[in-house]
C-alpha cells in the first residue's frame, strides 16, 4: 500500500484536484545522569529518543496515511521492545454514506470498549492498533453495521510487528428513533447495539498439574447495550459475557467472564449528577492469550474513579483497572453557586453573606466518590480450582477494598485576572493490589489538598501557582509540590516544579524532585527543554498504568501539527 | 418490517464468522503422566555440562521429493560433526509424503499429525526446506545450503536454558519414562512450552532421488523420522511469563509406546519454544 500511495498522490494532482495533506510531529528526547540517591538508571546509550509523526492524505471520501515511528533507544520506562525506526502504522480509507471500508490498521471501538477497543496511548506505550479488513454498512438510516477481520499489534522493530491471534468481530448499532419513523420527533431517543468479537489462536493442551486440558482454538465475546436520552437525562448500559478464556490473566482457569456497565447523568445549567456502576469478572481479553499488562488487549474495562491531574493525586497513587475482578461504583455531582443579583442593600444578612461566600462570578463545587472492591466469589480447590478457579455469588463487593477516593472541588473566580481553585482528596489506597510502590504493602490511607492560583499580572503576562501537600502514615509518609508556571503569550513560558517527599520516615530519602522546564510556541509549533529528577512512579491513562524508573537529566520536547 | 428482516438477516451472518469453543470439559485423559507409584521419585538432575545453545534441525522431505536425500546429506553431515549438539527431526509432509497402499513402492505412511501440523506452519511449503532453531518464526525456512551456516551461528550462542534429559526404556511394560530437566540462565519474557517428539533411525524404504542409479532407491536409510509425540506438536507449557533466571523446572512422563516403532532404533526430542516468538530456545536429544 506504502508503495501505491506516491501513484494515487500523484493521479490526483494530475487532475487538477490535489486533495489535502494533513499530519503531525513529535518527539522526546532524554539524557540520562546517574544519581543514586533517587536510583535513577543510566541506559548504555546515555539518551533516550522516541518520535512520531503522521501523515494522511485526503481527497473527497479517499484517504491514506501512514505513520513513522523511532525509538532510538526509546525512553526508559517505556516497552524496552520498541526499537528502531519505521513505519508503523498505515491504512487507506475510502468512505461513502452507505460504505466505510479501511484496509490497513485502524483504531475502533464498540460502545464503551468492554467487547472490543483498539486504541493508541502513544505516551503509555499501548497501541493496539488493528492491522487488516474494516466494512463499516449503513444499509438504512439509524441502522450501522461494523465488521472487522485482522491481526493486532504487538510489538515494533523497526516495521509493524502483529501479535498471534486472528481477530474477528462484528457490532450493530441501531437509533430506534431513526429505524421507526413515528418515533423520530420524540422527545426520548434510544439507541441499541450488539457486538460479538471472537479471537483464533491455535492452541494444544495445557499441563496443569496433574491436569493436561483441552485449550479454545476459538474464544468468543459477546455484549448488548442501550443508550436513552430524555430531556437532561443519559442512562448508558452494557452487559458483555466471555466464553472460557484461559489465559495469562486468569491464571489459565476455564470460567467464562462477565461484566457489565451502567452510568446515569442528568444535568441542567449549574446542576447535575453522574452515577456509575460497574462489576467485572475475569474480563480480560487479548488477541494472544499468553501475555498480560496492556500487550495486545481486545477490549477495555473504563476506570471507576476519576482521572486526576495533579501531579500528587495523579502519580502516587493512581488506581488502575483490575481486570480479572473489580465491582464498583462512582457519584458525582456539580454544582454552580451562583450570587444573588441586584441585591438591595437592605438585603438580609444571610443573604449578604451568601454573595461574599459565592463571589461576584459564582462558585463551582464538585464532589466526587468512587469505591471498588474484588468481586464476591468462593473459591474452589482441587481440580475444580485448577479448572474452574471460583465461583461469582452476587454481583456486589467482596471483602477485600482496592480503592476509596473521595474529592471535593471549590472553583472560583475571584476578580477579571484572578482565579482559585481548591481541591480535597481523600484516598484508602490498596497497594497489594495496584502495586505502586514496594515501600509498603497494605492499605495507604492520604490526604491531599491542591490550591491552584490563576493570576493574570499585565497583558500576556501570566502566572499559575500550585501548592499540593499529601499526608499519609504509610508507605513514603507526607509530600509536597510547589509549580510555578510563568507564561509570556503568544510565545514563552517557563515553569518550575519541586516534589519533595518531606514526611519520609527515613531523613536520608526526602528528596527534593526539581523540574525546571522553558518552551517556546509559534502558531502550531511547541518546543520545550527541561532539566530536573523525576521520582520513579506509575504513569497512568484511563485506569491503564505502567512503571516508569527515575531518572535524571535535560529533556527536550516538540510537537507540531499542519 | 422488509427492513428489520433484512438487518436481522444481516446481523446473523455478521454474527456466525466468529467462532466459539465452548469447552464444557477441558480434562483430558493424561496418558502421559510419569507414573511414579510404579517407577519411583523422578531422577534428579545437576548442573549443565554446558551453557551453549544446541540447534533443532528440523528437515521437511518426502519419499517422493527427489531433491530430498541431497538434503539428508547436509543433516547427516551436520549430525556426524555435532553429535551431541544437533537435533535432526526428518518431517514426512506436504504432496510428496503422499503413499498408496497399492503402488509398487511409494506405499509407506509416514505421515505424522504433527507433522504436517509443523509443515502448515511454513510461509512456503515445499520439500525439501528446513527449520533451524525455528529462527525468524516458525513460517520461516531455509534451503539445504543454509543449513549449515545457520546451525554453526546457533551452536555458538549462549543458551537462555539449559536442558538435560533422561530417557528410560521399560521394555517390559511398553512405556519410556522420560525426564526433561531445564536450567535458566537468564530471565525469559514469554511463556514457553516443552515439546517431547520421538523419532526412529535404521528405517530402509523407497526413496526416490534424482541423479542417483537408480533414481528409485529401494532400500533408502531414513533416519531421526518423526513418529509422534509425548506432548503434541504445540507442546505443553513449560515456564510462565518473566521467569527469572535460576529456575529450573522438570517435566516427567511415562510414555506408553507405540507397538509399530522400534524402541531401541529410536531417539527422544525434547526442545522447548517461544510461545510468542516461536524461536526455539534449546534442544536435547537422547538414544532409547
Amino acid at each position: 500500500m506504502a508503495l501505491l500511495l506516491p501513484y494515487t498522490i500523484f493521479a490526483q494532482f494530475s487532475e487538477g484536484d490535489q486533495g489535502n495533506i494533513t499530519g503531525n510531529f513529535s518527539m522526546i528526547w532524554q539524557s540520562y545522569a546517574e544519581d543514586s540517591l533517587i536510583g535513577a538508571q543510566v541506559p548504555d546509550e546515555k539518551t533516550g529518543f522516541n518520535a512520531w509523526g503522521n501523515l494522511i492524505y485526503t481527497k473527497g471520501g479517499f484517504s491514506a496515511g501512514l505513520r513513522y515511528e523511532s525509538y532510538l533507544n526509546p525512553l526508559l520506562g517505556y516497552p524496552g521492545r520498541f526499537k528502531g525506526t519505521g513505519i508503523g502504522y498505515r491504512f487507506a480509507q475510502y468512505q461513502s454514506e452507505k460504505f466505510d471500508v479501511t484496509l490497513g490498521n485502524f483504531f475502533d471501538q464498540f460502545g464503551s470498549g468492554m467487547a472490543f477497543r483498539s486504541y493508541e496511548e502513544r505516551y503509555l506505550g499501548l497501541d493496539n492498533a488493528m492491522d487488516g479488513i474494516r466494512l463499516i454498512v449503513r444499509p438504512f438510516e439509524g441502522v450501522q453495521i461494523k465488521t472487522i477481520y485482522a491481526k493486532q499489534r504487538f510489538d515494533f522493530d523497526s516495521r509493524l510487528i502483529n501479535g498471534p491471534g486472528i481477530v474477528r468481530a462484528a457490532d450493530t448499532e441501531v437509533s430506534v428513533n431513526q429505524l421507526f419513523e413515528p418515533l423520530k420527533e420524540s422527545k426520548m431517543q434510544v439507541t441499541l447495539g450488539g457486538s460479538f468479537v471472537s479471537r483464533y489462536q491455535p492452541a494444544t493442551t495445557l499441563e496443569k498439574d496433574t491436569l493436561i486440558l483441552q485449550m479454545p482454538d476459538n474464544v468468543g465475546l459477546y455484549s448488548g447495550r442501550a443508550q436513552v436520552f430524555y430531556g437532561g437525562w443519559n442512562f448508558y448500559g452494557e452487559y458483555v459475557r466471555k466464553i472460557n478464556d484461559p489465559n495469562a490473566d486468569n491464571q489459565y482457569i476455564f470460567k467464562p467472564g462477565e461484566g457489565y456497565f451502567a452510568n446515569l447523568a442528568y444535568s441542567r445549567p449549574g446542576f447535575g449528577f453522574n452515577l456509575n456502576a460497574k462489576m467485572v469478572d475475569n474480563l480480560s481479553f487479548r488477541s494472544d492469550r499468553d501475555q498480560l499488562l496492556f500487550d495486545a488487549p481486545i477490549n477495555f474495562i473504563p476506570a471507576i474513579t476519576k482521572v486526576h491531574t495533579y501531579n500528587l493525586a495523579a502519580t502516587l497513587y493512581p488506581y488502575a483497572t483490575v481486570l480479572d475482578g473489580e465491582s464498583g461504583f462512582s457519584i458525582e455531582v456539580f454544582k454552580k453557586l451562583k450570587p444573588i443579583k441586584d441585591l438591595p442593600e437592605d438585603a438580609s444578612p444571610l443573604k449578604k453573606l451568601r454573595n461574599a461566600i459565592v463571589g461576584k462570578y459564582g462558585t463551582n463545587i464538585t464532589v466526587n466518590f468512587a469505591a471498588a472492591n474484588n468481586i464476591d466469589t468462593t473459591g474452589f480447590v482441587g481440580v475444580d480450582g485448577l479448572v474452574t478457579g471460583y465461583r461469582r455469588n452476587s454481583l456486589g463487593f467482596g471483602d477485600e477494598k482496592f480503592i476509596r477516593d473521595f474529592n471535593v472541588e471549590i472553583d472560583r473566580k475571584i476578580s477579571k485576572d484572578f482565579k482559585a481553585k481548591y481541591t480535597f482528596y481523600y484516598f484508602e489506597f490498596n497497594t497489594l493490589v495496584t502495586p505502586v510502590t514496594i515501600d509498603f504493602k497494605g492499605i495507604v490511607y492520604a490526604n491531599i489538598h491542591v490550591l491552584e492560583l490563576q493570576n493574570r499580572l499585565a497583558k500576556n503576562h501570566s502566572l499559575r501557582t500550585e501548592f499540593q501537600t499529601l499526608f499519609t502514615d504509610q508507605d513514603k509518609g507526607d509530600w509536597g509540590t510547589v509549580l510555578f508556571e510563568y507564561s509570556y503569550s503568544p510565545h514563552w513560558f517557563i515553569s518550575v516544579m519541586d516534589q519533595w517527599n518531606f514526611g519520609n520516615p527515613n531523613p536520608n530519602e526526602r528528596v527534593h524532585y526539581l523540574f525546571g522546564t522553558v518552551g517556546y510556541i509559534d502558531g502550531a509549533h511547541r518546543l520545550s527543554l527541561g532539566y530536573g529528577k523525576r521520582r520513579e512512579g506509575i504513569f497512568c491513562v484511563g485506569g491503564v498504568c505502567r512503571a516508569v524508573p527515575a531518572s535524571n537529566g535535560f529533556e527536550i520536547t516538540y510537537t507540531t501539527s499542519f | 418490517m422488509k427492513k428489520v428482516s433484512t438487518l436481522l438477516t444481516f446481523v446473523a451472518v455478521t454474527l456466525l464468522f466468529g467462532a466459539c469453543d465452548v469447552i464444557e470439559d477441558p480434562i483430558i485423559p493424561n496418558t502421559g503422566l510419569y507414573n511414579e507409584a510404579v517407577y519411583g521419585p523422578p531422577p534428579t538432575f545437576g548442573p549443565a555440562p554446558t551453557t551453549l545453545k544446541n540447534v533443532l534441525l528440523e528437515d521437511f522431505t518426502a519419499h517422493q521429493c527427489g531433491n530430498c536425500p541431497d538434503a539428508g546429506i547436509v543433516a547427516s553431515a551436520l549430525l556426524d560433526q555435532f553429535p551431541e549438539r544437533v537435533a535432526l527431526v526428518a518431517i514426512h509432509a506436504g504432496s510428496l509424503a503422499a503413499y498408496d497402499e497399492t503402488d509398487p513402492y511409494f506405499n509407506t505412511n509416514w505421515i505424522t499429525e504433527e507433522g504436517e501440523f509443523y509443515f502448515n506452519q511454513l510461509d512456503f511449503q515445499a520439500n525439501p526446506l528446513g527449520r533451524v532453531n525455528r529462527t525468524g518464526g516458525v513460517g520461516a525456512f531455509s534451503p539445504p545450503t543454509l543449513w549449515t551456516g545457520q546451525t554453526t551461528d546457533e551452536l555458538e550462542l549462549t543458551a537462555d536454558l539449559n536442558l538435560q534429559i533422561i530417557a528410560n526404556p521399560v521394555p517390559e511394560d511398553n512405556v519410556v519414562n522420560i525426564h526433561v530437566y531445564g536450567s535458566f540462565v537468564s530471565e525469559v519474557a514469554n511463556t514457553t512450552n516443552l515439546v517431547v517428539l520421538i523419532t526412529e533411525s535404521e528405517l530402509y524404504d523407497y526413496q526416490l532421488w534424482y541423479g542417483n542409479d537408480p533414481e528409485v532407491v529401494p532400500d533408502y536409510h531414513h533416519k531421526h523420522v518423526l513418529r509422534g509425540s509425548v506432548t503434541g506438536a504445540l507442546g505443553l507449557q513449560f515456564s510462565a511469563a518473566n521467569t527469572a533466571a535460576g529456575t529450573s523446572i522438570q517435566k516427567d512422563y511415562t510414555f506408553p509406546w507405540n507397538d509399530t516403532w522400534v524402541m531401541e532404533n529410536a531417539h527422544v526430542v525434547a526442545f522447548v519454544f517461544d510461545n510468542t516468538t516461536g524461536e526455539v530456545l534449546n534442544v536435547i536429544e537422547a538414544d532409547l
